[in-house]
C-alpha cells in the first residue's frame, strides 16, 4: 500500500490527472455523438469508421508531433471536436462530416495526452495509465448522456473546459528530455522489430477479446456503468501496480488471473468485474514495451497501440462468435499465448530501470 | 462548386459503400506508412548505436 501511495505522489503525476479529465471529456463528446448518430440505419458503418479514423491516424499524427514537439496537438484536437459538435448541433449536413472531424479531434487529443504524459513520466507507467483510464468513464458517461434529452450544443462549453487543463499540462512539458530514455522494460538481445510485432499482436488480441468477454449479467444501465468504471480502474491500476511492484509480475499475473474470473463470471457480476479489472491492466504495459523500442518517437509508439486496437476490434463488425464454448476456449488460448509473449519480452522485476 | 456538391452527394448521401471503400484504402495506406516509419526509425536507431 505504501508503494502505491508513493507511486501516486510521483513527480509530474499531475499531468496524468489533468489528462485523465481531458480524456474523459473527449470520450463523453465522442460517445454522445456516436450514440445519437448510430440510432439510424448506419448501425455498423458509423462505429466502424469512428474506430478507423479515431485510432489509425494517431500513428502519423504522433510521428509528426515527435518531430515537431511544439505543435500543440491537444489544442488542435479540442478545436476540431468543437467544430465537429458545432456542425452536428446547428448544420443539416451528412452525419459523416462531423463524424470525421470528431474522429480527428479525438486522435489529436489522444496523441497530445500520450506525448505529454510519457515525456513527463521518467520511465514510469502510472502517468500514461491515469490518462488512458479517463476514457472508460467518458465512454459510459457519453452513452448515458445521449439517452437524455440534452441538446448537443450544450456540450460545446464542456469541450472548452479542456483548454485550461491542456495549457496547464503543457507547463510540465520538456523539463526532463531524458524521461523517455528511462523506458527499459524489454529484455536485451531481442530484435526491436520482433518486440514491436509481438507487442502489437498482444494489443490486437486484447482488443479482439474485449468484445468477446462473456457478460450475460450485464443487462441494466447500472451494471453497464459498473463495467466501464471497473475497466477504467483496471487500466489505471495496471500502470500504478507496475511502477510499484514491477511490470513483469503485474503483466503476467493480471493476464493469468483474468482467465478464471472472466470464464466463471459469465453470470456473476462481481466475479466478472474482477476479471475485467485484471484484463484491463495490460493496456499501459504494452505501451511501455513499445516505448522501450521507440524511445525517440513516443507518438509513433502510442499510435501502434491504437492501430492494434483497431485491428483487434475491426473483425467484430463482420464476424461474431455466437457459441459460448468457442468464445471461452478462445479467451483461454489467447490469454495463455499473451502470457508467454509478455514473459518472453519483459525484463525481470529487479532490473526494470537500469 | 458543382464538383464539390457532386462529390458530396455521391459519397456522403447516395453511395455509402463507396465511402467505406475509400476509408479502407486510406486506413490501409496509413498502416503501411506507419510500418515504413517504424522500420525507418529502427534502422536509424541501429545506425546511431
Amino acid at each position: 500500500m505504501r508503494k502505491i501511495k508513493e507511486t501516486l505522489k510521483e513527480e509530474n503525476i499531475a499531468c496524468g490527472y489533468l489528462y485523465f479529465y481531458i480524456h474523459f471529456v473527449v470520450e463523453v463528446v465522442c460517445f454522445y455523438f456516436l450514440s445519437k448518430v448510430s440510432n439510424s440505419m448506419l448501425v455498423w458503418l458509423v462505429p466502424f469508421l469512428y474506430d478507423a479514423f479515431a485510432f489509425v491516424p494517431q500513428s502519423l499524427i504522433g510521428y509528426i508531433n515527435d518531430k515537431y514537439p511544439k505543435f500543440k496537438v491537444s489544442l488542435i484536437g479540442t478545436i476540431l471536436l468543437f467544430i465537429g459538435m458545432l456542425i452536428f448541433s446547428f448544420f443539416h449536413v451528412s452525419k459523416f462530416i462531423p463524424l470525421f472531424i470528431i474522429c480527428f479531434g479525438n486522435a489529436f487529443v489522444h496523441v497530445g495526452g500520450a506525448e505529454n504524459t510519457l515525456r513527463n513520466s521518467k520511465g514510469k507507467l502510472s502517468h500514461s495509465a491515469l490518462f488512458v483510464s479517463g476514457g472508460s468513464f467518458g465512454v459510459i458517461s457519453g452513452r448515458l448522456l445521449a439517452k437524455t434529452s440534452l441538446a448537443p450544443w450544450l456540450l460545446l462549453p464542456f469541450i472548452l473546459t479542456m483548454i485550461p487543463f491542456i495549457l496547464y499540462a503543457d507547463t510540465f512539458n520538456g523539463k526532463d528530455s531524458d524521461s523517455l530514455q528511462k523506458f527499459n522494460y524489454v529484455k536485451k538481445g531481442i530484435k526491436p522489430g520482433i518486440v514491436i510485432a509481438l507487442a502489437v499482436f498482444v494489443v490486437i488480441v486484447r482488443g479482439y477479446m474485449g468484445y468477446g468477454i462473456p457478460t450475460s449479467w450485464n443487462k441494466t444501465i447500472l451494471q453497464n456503468v459498473y463495467l466501464f468504471c471497473i475497466m477504467g480502474i483496471g487500466k489505471a491500476l495496471g500502470g500504478i501496480l507496475s511502477d510499484a511492484f514491477g511490470i513483469k509480475k503485474v503483466a503476467i499475473l493480471s493476464t493469468i488471473l483474468a482467465i478464471p474470473f472472466l470464464i466463471i463470471g459469465d453470470n456473476m457480476m462481481i466475479v466478472s468485474l474482477i476479471g475485467v479489472m485484471f484484463f484491463s491492466m495490460t493496456m499501459s504495459i504494452t505501451l511501455g514495451i513499445l516505448i522501450s523500442c521507440l524511445k525517440k518517437t513516443p507518438g509513433l509508439a502510442f499510435g501502434l497501440t491504437t492501430i492494434g486496437l483497431f485491428l483487434g476490434t475491426a473483425p467484430i463488425f463482420f464476424i461474431k462468435i455466437t457459441s459460448t464454448l468457442v468464445n471461452c476456449i478462445m479467451i483461454v488460448a489467447l490469454s495463455i499465448l499473451c502470457t508467454f509473449i509478455l514473459n518472453y519480452l519483459l525484463k525481470g522485476n529487479g532490473d526494470a530501470y537500469d | 462548386m458543382h464538383m464539390i456538391k457532386w462529390i458530396y452527394d455521391k459519397i456522403f448521401l447516395e453511395h455509402q459503400e463507396g465511402l467505406f471503400i475509400i476509408s479502407m484504402v486510406i486506413i490501409i495506406m496509413i498502416i503501411l506508412t506507419t510500418i515504413f516509419l517504424v522500420n525507418y526509425e529502427l534502422r536509424k536507431n541501429k545506425n546511431v548505436n
